[in-house]
């Protein structure tokens, strides 16, 4: 393709990068086109070689300060597990007073139906009554 | 997306984001901590990334809006597309003529449409393919060849007209 045609292309949009790149290299194109290379040229800014590998080992570092926090953060919460299972109160083996009246109470019923004698009148009258008891 | 991966598909990318952050940022050094901070946003969104379609686009747009962010911040050095130029005056014949020029094509520039000149910028100056400046602007391949076609034609004829007369 001649020189002519490449322009045409670029002016249309149609040329790749590659051909654009080539035509802002040759020199001797349209006055035009080499002032607007130039302008290209000075005005593109390349990234420095050594970035990629800052950019890399600043991630590196960024990843190990995360694992750091999230030790840190597990351990934490361990230890707060862990405090509050101590400091939390064990329920009591010892009956409470209201529990401990209940059972005696419980209890005495239990007795008293138990103790108490199942009576049968055999006779009676205003002055004397005749029963008899048995368990 | 583990950190192997991301050295070899992501990082590589800073050659693709690079020129566009400096155009849009103007300092190298805000450039080089501006690009630091995208690569690390994108090492927090790597599970992310691992299932996304475009990969290349996705870095883009993040690396784009992470610029309009820190334009918002700052008095803007960004304007219609284009950055403002070096301060670096230096009063060599060639630096007078480059000035010169880089005066009128600023100038020009600003005479476009917006989208024709961000196109123009995304292309000629950043070095993205079609696909990537349709990512980043949302606009169609076919409608982003037109409208560079436009902005190509107009700077050639104007530069024309002003060259003639020299």
């Amino acid at each position: 393709m001649n020189k002519e045609d490449l322009i045409n292309k670029y002016l249309n949009g149609e040329t790749s990068l590659e051909e654009e790149k080539d035509l802002f290299n040759t020199s001797d194109t349209d006055q035009a086109l080499e002032v607007w290379s130039h302008y290209v040229s000075k005005n593109r800014h390349d990234p420095p070689p050594t970035l990629e590998t800052s950019l890399w080992k600043k991630i590196l570092q960024k990843k190990k300060q995360q694992r750091l926090l999230y030790g840190l953060s597990g351990m934490a919460a361990s230890i707060l597990a862990f405090l509050i299972f101590w400091v939390t109160p064990k329920p009591s083996d010892q009956m409470s007073l209201s529990e401990k009246r209940q059972l005696l109470e419980n209890a005495q019923a239990l007795f008293n139906e138990e103790s108490q004698p199942q009576e049968e009148i055999i006779y009676s009258d205003e002055l004397i009554v005749i029963y008899s008891a048995s368990r | 997306m583990n950190s192997r991966t991301f050295k070899e598909t992501i990082i590589p990318l800073t050659q693709k984001i690079y020129p566009m952050v400096h155009r849009m940022l103007g300092e190298t050094e805000n450039t080089n901590d501006a690009v630091q901070e995208i690569m690390l946003k994108l090492w927090s969104k790597r599970k992310q990334l691992s299932t996304h379609p475009n990969v290349t686009g996705f870095v883009l747009v993040t690396a784009r809006n992470h610029c309009f962010d820190l334009l918002k911040k700052r008095k803007p050095l960004y304007v219609n597309g284009v950055e403002n130029e070096s301060t670096d005056h230096r009063n060599t014949h060639n630096e007078i003529e480059w000035q010169e020029l880089n005066a009128i094509i600023k100038k020009l520039l600003k005479t476009l449409p917006e989208n024709q000149r961000i196109v123009l910028a995304l292309r000629d100056l950043d070095g993205l393919e079609f696909a990537e400046i349709a990512t980043a602007t949302g606009l169609k391949s076919e409608h982003i060849r037109v409208l560079l076609s436009r902005a190509r034609k107009q700077i050639s004829s104007k530069l024309k007209q002003i060259y003639s007369y020299e």
